[in-house]
Formats: structure tokens, sequence, C-alpha cells
């Protein structure tokens, strides 16, 4: 307990620092969202098309979704695409490394893991309250409203509590990969192609344009992978289409694949602080 | 003809110096390939869930796909560096060298990146060219052939003109990156046929941001010949020109006011 206090103590400071750094950048915020949500606005036409084009028109479901089931899918996998992009730890390791300022960290009675997982949940808890949380509740508000999404209070809870749950894990899993993108510049320094292939992997594996059913047994397999966790899975838990006990299993998958993952980094690290270099002034 | 010399000495350092990393190239090329091919099977799983789209087969689309992706592959492969300019280098004062030398900036920013990146896209869409070409009867002759190259060529120009103008106005805000982002982002939307969206989209598409128009009109003629294909063809032409004309007036006229940073 004493040693939570004091970690917490030590590292909530970084997490300060990270809430006035997403701060500082609202106008690309709004951008950012602007552009993303036209994207999903000329999905959401494609969709239309082909519910219109499929046997029952309109009122057909195709792999368990109907049309409207489409538009919620894809207006919260959104949010949740939005929150996955906030805080890049990637791209201030790349900093650290590319400027040196690696090793000034190195002399700091701080772990440079601890320090970058901190300021991160900084930015992706501000996101979290400021920006996704509010959004789905007007829209899902609005869904539950006039009847298209229909769940009872106690389920529709239960789903929510649920995917809190999945929101942090999501966060876990989504900085531990940023943190290994990261690291990966101390072995080539192209992290703009290292992140494009991330993110490419990324939507694509965690269903961000189409959900995973659309995909058969492929889409199950690819429902087990960390990308599932940043989008997939909690989008799918706050639409009722997860039961209790298949949360579950993925709750422990999900621990399972952040202790892989942080396993990893640690080995990484250890590797690549032998080959460093920076030079001196 | 000198031009030519010179953007062929620049496009020659510009693969040299980017092949000293061979690897940070290979990592580019790859990243390019997963983000269209996964883009690409998106769009397949998407499409092959109904038979057809308003009478589109997924060969269609996916021979769309490829020509939209062919205009966008060939303006990135040449004209990558408009991104940093938006993003960056006006920002921090870095093109001062290119207003020393008796060439215009523009050309020296357009000539001094050849984006092997790009090779990745221009793969894909040939791929596709290819592979859903063979899938598909093609009704237009030879003229419809030509239509579809003017296209994609114009198209190509009209999307460098975009990213020049919009670009320029970092000289004038000292960043226009995000604006350039949203631009551009109008060209993934000519993927998908035209007709699956709202006229007003359609109007948009055909005579603001006239991607549309270079694409999907001369990839409908391939499969119905239309009768004023030829009028198509000069509008593609005349708008590109006029386009391009007014960008680079405003290039030439923003460029004037980039400062650069104090010591």
């Amino acid at each position: 307990m004493k040693n939570i206090k004091r970690t917490l103590k030590l590292y909530l400071p970084f997490s300060k620092a990270g809430v006035k750094i997403e701060l500082a950048y609202k106008a690309q915020i709004v951008m950012w969202m602007i552009i993303s949500f036209i994207e999903v606005f000329f999905v959401i036409f494609l969709y239309e098309a082909i519910y219109r084009n499929s046997p029952d028109g309109m009122s057909s479901v195709i792999n368990g979704f109907s049309f409207y089931d489409m538009i919620l899918y894809m207006i919260t996998s959104f949010f949740f695409t939005f929150l996955m992009g906030s805080g890049d730890t990637s791209y201030d390791i790349a900093t650290d490394i590319r400027e040196g300022t690696i090793a000034n960290t190195m002399t700091k009675p701080v772990s440079y893991r601890l320090r970058h997982l901190f300021t991160y949940f900084g930015v992706f808890g501000f996101d979290a309250v400021v920006v996704l949380l509010p959004f789905l509740t007007v829209v899902y508000g609005i869904f539950i409203g006039t009847g298209l999404l229909q769940v009872t209070a106690g389920r529709f809870i239960l789903n929510v509590i649920f995917f809190l749950l999945f929101t942090i894990i999501a966060g876990f899993v989504n900085n531990a990969l940023s943190y290994f993108i990261g690291l990966m510049v101390f072995y080539t320094d192209h992290l703009f192609g290292l992140n494009m292939a991330r993110n490419a992997i990324q939507g694509f594996l965690g269903g961000q344009m189409v959900p995973l059913a659309y995909m058969g047994a492929v889409g199950v397999v690819f429902s087990y992978t960390p990308f599932a966790f940043m989008n997939s899975v909690p989008v799918l838990t706050l639409m009722g289409k997860v039961d209790v006990m298949q949360a579950i299993i993925y709750i422990l998958i999900a621990l399972v694949w952040i202790f892989v993952i942080e396993l990893a980094n640690r080995l990484i690290f250890r590797h690549a602080l032998k080959k460093l270099t920076v030079q001196g002034g | 003809m000198r031009y030519l010399k010179l953007y062929s000495t620049y496009a020659k350092l510009s693969l040299m110096s980017k092949l000293v990393y061979k690897v940070n190239a290979i990592i580019g090329v790859i990243a390019f390939l997963f983000t269209e091919a996964t883009s690409l099977l998106t769009l397949y799983i998407l499409v092959s869930s109904v038979p057809s789209i308003d009478g589109y087969s997924i060969y269609h689309i996916g021979f769309l796909f490829g020509l939209t992706n062919m205009a966008v592959g060939i303006d990135h492969l040449l004209t990558d560096r408009l991104w940093t300019v938006a993003y960056f280098e006006v920002k921090l004062g870095k093109l001062d060298h290119m207003f020393l030398r008796p060439l215009p900036v523009l050309f020296q920013v357009i000539a001094s990146e050849v984006q092997l990146e790009a090779l990745g896209e221009l793969i894909i869409a040939a791929a596709l060219l290819i592979l859903c070409g063979s899938q598909l009867t093609f009704t237009g002759g030879v003229g419809a052939v030509l239509l579809v190259i003017l296209g994609i060529i114009c198209a190509a120009v009209i999307i460098t003109s975009f990213k020049i103008m919009v670009a320029s106005l970092a000289f004038k805000f000292k960043r226009s990156g995000p604006l350039l982002q949203f631009i551009y982002g109008f060209s993934g939307y000519t993927k998908y046929p035209m007709k699956i969206y709202p006229k007003i989209i359609q109007a948009i598409l055909t005579f603001v941001i006239p991607l549309g128009l270079c694409l999907y009109y001369p990839f409908e003629n391939l499969f119905a010949p239309m009768e004023n294909a030829p009028l198509i063809a000069l509008a593609m032409v005349g708008f590109t020109a006029v386009f391009s004309a007014i960008c680079i007036f405003v290039w030439n006229k923003l460029v004037k006011m980039y400062e650069s940073t104090g010591t």
C-alpha cells in the first residue's frame, strides 16, 4: 500500500503534464475529428448501398448487424479510434533517442516505462472524459430513446461497466504497443513508416471500418489479437453483442497480452540500451 | 529542357539519399503496401457480402479502386515534399537555401523528393487494374482507354494542385498541414462508385473537387461508351489547366511571405 502511494506521488505529475500537453493541441484534435468523421460519413454511404442491394433490402441483417447496428458500430468505433490515437508515446521515445535526451532520463530516479505510461494515461483519461464518454452518452441516448437499440436498463448498465473496464484495458494495450514501436527507433529511425504499418494492421484487425463478424472464422481468430481489444471488443461490448462469460474470457486474454507485450518491451529495452550511443556536446 | 535536366539531377540525388537508408526505404514501401492492402481487403469483405452494388460487381469496384490509387500514387511519388512544407519546413524556416538559388522554389520543392514509398500504392493499383480488368468486359474502344489514361493524369495533377495551394498557405499561417490532410482525404472517396452517394456529394466530386469527373466518368465510359466522351475529355483538361494555373499563382503570391527564423 505504501509502495503504491509512493509510486502515485512520484508519477502522477507526469499524468498532469499529459493533460496539459493535450490541452495545447485542441485545434489539431478538432481538425482530426472532423477529418475522421467525414471518412466515417462516406463509409456509411457505402454500408447504405450494401444494405439496399442485399436480398431483404434495408431491413436485412448481415452477419448479425442490421443497418442501424452498423451505423452505431461505426460511430462508436470512430470515437474509440479517436481515443486510441491519444498520446503518442512512440513519438516521445523516438525524440528521446534521436536527440540523445534518453541519456538524461537514465540518470533520474524514475522508471522510463512508468514515466511514459503515466504521461499517456493523463492524455488518455482527459480524452476519455472530455470526448469519448460525453459523445457516446448522447449517441446511445438517441439510439435507445428512439428504439433503434433495444436493451434493458440492467443489461445496459452491465454493458457500460464492462465497456469502461475494456476501455482501461485498451489504454494499457495501446500504450504497450506504442512503447514497442518507439523502442524500434533504436534499430531504425523510420517511425512514420512503422506507425503507418501499425495503424493499417490495427485498423483492420481491430475492426475499425468493418466488424470482425464479417470475416467469418478468421474474424474469430482476429478477435483474440491485441488489436481487437483496441476497438472491436469494447465497441461490441457497449452494443450488447458480447455476453458476460465471453467478456470475462476476453479480460483474461487481454491481461495475458499486456503481460507478453510488456515483457517483450522490457527485453528489447535492455538489449537496445547496450547498443545506445549518445554523442557528447 | 533545362528544367528536365535539372529535375533528373534532383531526382537522382533524392533517390541516392533515400537508398543510403535501405531499411527505411523498405519499411516505407511495406507500410504503404499494408495500408493499401488492408483498405482493399476491407472493401472486398464489405462488397462481397452482396452480389453487386447498384450494378457494380466486386471487379468493377476493385478496378475503380485501382484507378484512384494510380492517380494518388503518381502524386505521392513525385510531390511528397509538399507535406513537409505544409507541416514543418515553413514553420522551422528550413527553406532558406531554396530562396538563394536561381530557380523557382516550387520547382525545387517538387524536384527534391522522389518518394519511393509510393511504390506500395502503385504496385497495389497496377495489380488491381490487371486482375480486376481481366474479369471485366469492356465495350469502350481505344478512345475509352485513352480517356482513362488522361483521367488518371488529370486527377494526379488536380491532387498536386490542391496540395500546392494548401501547402502555400503555410507561408502566411506558418502551418497548413491539417488543412491539407482534410482536403487530401477527398481523393479517397472516389474509390467507391459515385452513384452510391447523394446528389450533392456527386456534384461536389464532379465540379468542386473534380476527381470524380476525372476518374469515375472515364471508368463508366469503359463499360457504357458515352456520346459526350470528347466533351468530358475537354472538361477534364480545361479544368485541370485552369485550376493548376490558379494554384501555382496562389503559391507564387504567398511564397513571397516566407520568413526565415531568427538565430
